[in-house]
């Protein structure tokens, strides 16, 4: 529920980004502004919105993460692929006749492979926990699939009764998601290019 | 020194025929919102003879990286018509602009830039070959073949990165990867404006092999007359997207026609330190080239500037053959009028 959306968005918004950075002009205008509208909304809001348009049940929620994430994706594959458009080992591709579809494999992908990858790592934390919130709402998973949101939200009244138990599940949400963002930073170490 | 150069078979028109004719080539940038434009080459004409090396000088801001860029298409000319050895770029019944990209390669002035950060070196070199078509481990053998020619070891530098290199080491790489697809021309664009002075003689002394080796022609674009004189055999000297003088190397820096190439020459670091120069022999920034000047465009800093300067564009002359040395000056024009005619 949580590494699902991200994965999916990274791959459409990634490849939305690196065509519209590459692309410039017109294209990457047209690609962004769109990207923009999803900008403007609150993500939680977002998707809380559209897994309740779409009802709930585990599918629509993944599709409302997926859409939340992808605008933020797209932003990443764009900024890097403009970076890498400008430099000069760009043109000396074209200088030797290279097509555009070769020069974006070769050339442009692998530098933008690493910032999209990175930030999709983080954004694996932050999907789990609207992954639990859309569950607690109701709107993610449905019993009987376990989900620690669900938990969360079935357990809510036991809370004057016993409040450790109520408090269980939502710590297991936390250092799971603690647990993603360390090893985001890692990777982030670990794949830094000196420029 | 262009006789008795073997022939290549790529050659069309002999040894007389130029490698390159550029006839009033122009491009302009629009700037946004204002509807004038930068006018960064404007109506540049020259030719490239075969196993020759045409020096191009000029200030920061003339339009000679544009110029570099153009002759490549890696930049579309607005107007004007390039002919590589007898064929017309991009006309249907000339040289097509992929074709003339396996017979011209560039090497860029950013060493670092011009090599992607993300692939060892070997890579780079191999990759104009394999988009040519040539194999994958054919291209790796050639990219081999062509960093041990720069001087750099295959085995020890083809699987480092770039950032594990010198300025030196990765503009050898740059040459490495411009000459591995077997250019008859190379253009380089301020090649060694970014090292320091010990690995620019290094890397200008390999450039000076490499041609003799591979039977290059160069196109050498520098800001650095000292640079230009040690390799060219003919320069171009431009002022704000124009030519204002071309001829062989000894003409022009012995009798520069041109009081621009006068002042450039003038500024030079002296030598002897009882000449050292106090006065600046060329004052003010260039102008604007967004709009700029009417008539002859340095008439706004020329010190023999009078009213024809400002009223008439001068025009390259007189023509006597390809080594021929002439400048786009009115002092040299009998027919302007200049006081100074003839005295200059």
């Amino acid at each position: 529920m949580g590494v699902v959306p991200v994965l999916i968005a990274s791959l459409i918004g990634g490849m939305l980004g690196v065509v519209g950075g590459f692309a410039g002009g017109r294209t990457n205008t047209a690609i962004m502004r769109m990207m923009d509208v999803f900008y403007a909304f609150p993500s939680v809001l977002l998707a809380v919105a559209i897994a309740g348009a779409m009802g709930g049940g585990m599918a629509n929620g993944m599709l409302a993460l997926t859409l939340v994430f992808i605008p933020p994706m797209c932003r990443v594959a764009e900024t890097a692929t403009t970076q890498i458009r400008s430099l000069d080992f760009i043109e000396a591709a074209r200088a030797t006749g290279a097509r555009t579809t070769t020069i974006i494999r070769y050339h442009v992908l692998g530098n933008v492979l690493g910032p999209v990858f990175i930030y999709a790592s983080s954004l694996i934390s932050v999907s789990i926990l609207l992954a639990s919130g859309l569950s607690f709402l109701g709107l993610g998973v449905r019993p009987p699939i376990p989900d620690w949101g669900l938990m969360l939200s079935t357990l809510r009244q036991s809370i004057y009764v016993v409040p450790l138990v109520c408090a269980l599940p939502g710590v297991a949400i936390f250092i799971t998601s603690i647990c993603c963002n360390l090893v985001s930073d890692g990777l982030r170490a670990a794949m830094d290019v000196r420029m | 020194m262009r006789t008795g150069l073997p022939l290549d078979p790529r050659d069309r028109g002999g040894l007389q025929q130029p490698m390159l004719i550029a006839r009033d080539l122009r491009k302009h940038f629009p700037v946004k919102g204002s509807g004038k434009s930068v006018q960064a080459v404007d109506g540049v004409s020259f030719t490239v003879g075969k196993g020759e090396t045409l020096g191009i000088v000029g200030e920061s801001g003339c339009g000679k990286s544009t110029l570099a860029r153009l002759l490549l298409h890696l930049v579309t000319p607005d107007r004007g018509e390039l002919v590589f050895d007898g064929d017309a770029v991009g006309a249907p019944e000339g040289i097509a602009v992929g074709a003339l990209r396996r017979q011209v390669q560039m090497v860029f002035q950013d060493s670092y830039s011009s090599l992607n950060p993300r692939m060892p070196v070997r890579d780079s070199v191999a990759f104009g070959p394999f988009v040519q078509g040539k194999k994958k481990d054919e291209a790796r053998h050639i990219a081999r073949d062509m960093l041990s020619r720069v001087g750099l070891d295959p085995s020890l530098f083809g699987p480092r990165y770039p950032h594990e290199l010198s300025g030196g080491q990765k503009q050898r790489v740059n040459i490495a990867r411009a000459l591995a697809t077997g250019p008859r021309m190379v253009i380089l664009d301020e090649p060694v404006s970014a090292l320091d002075k010990s690995v620019e003689a290094q890397v200008l002394n390999l450039l000076r092999a490499l041609k003799r080796q591979f039977n290059l022609t160069y196109v050498f674009i520098s800001h650095d007359l000292n640079v230009v004189q040690y390799i060219s055999d003919r320069v171009l000297v431009m002022y704000l997207g124009r030519v204002v003088e071309i001829g062989p190397i000894d003409a022009i820096f012995e009798r520069p026609l041109h009081p621009y190439t006068h002042a450039l020459l003038a500024s030079r670091p002296s030598m002897d330190p009882a000449k050292r120069i106090d006065e600046p022999p060329i004052t003010g920034d260039p102008p604007n080239p967004i709009d700029p000047p009417s008539g002859c465009r340095f008439h706004t800093r020329c010190p023999f500037a009078e009213a024809v300067c400002e009223a008439a564009d001068p025009v390259l002359g007189p023509w006597e053959g390809m080594q021929s040395h002439v400048a786009a000056c009115h002092i040299h024009d009998p027919h302007s009028r200049h006081s100074r005619f003839g005295n200059a």
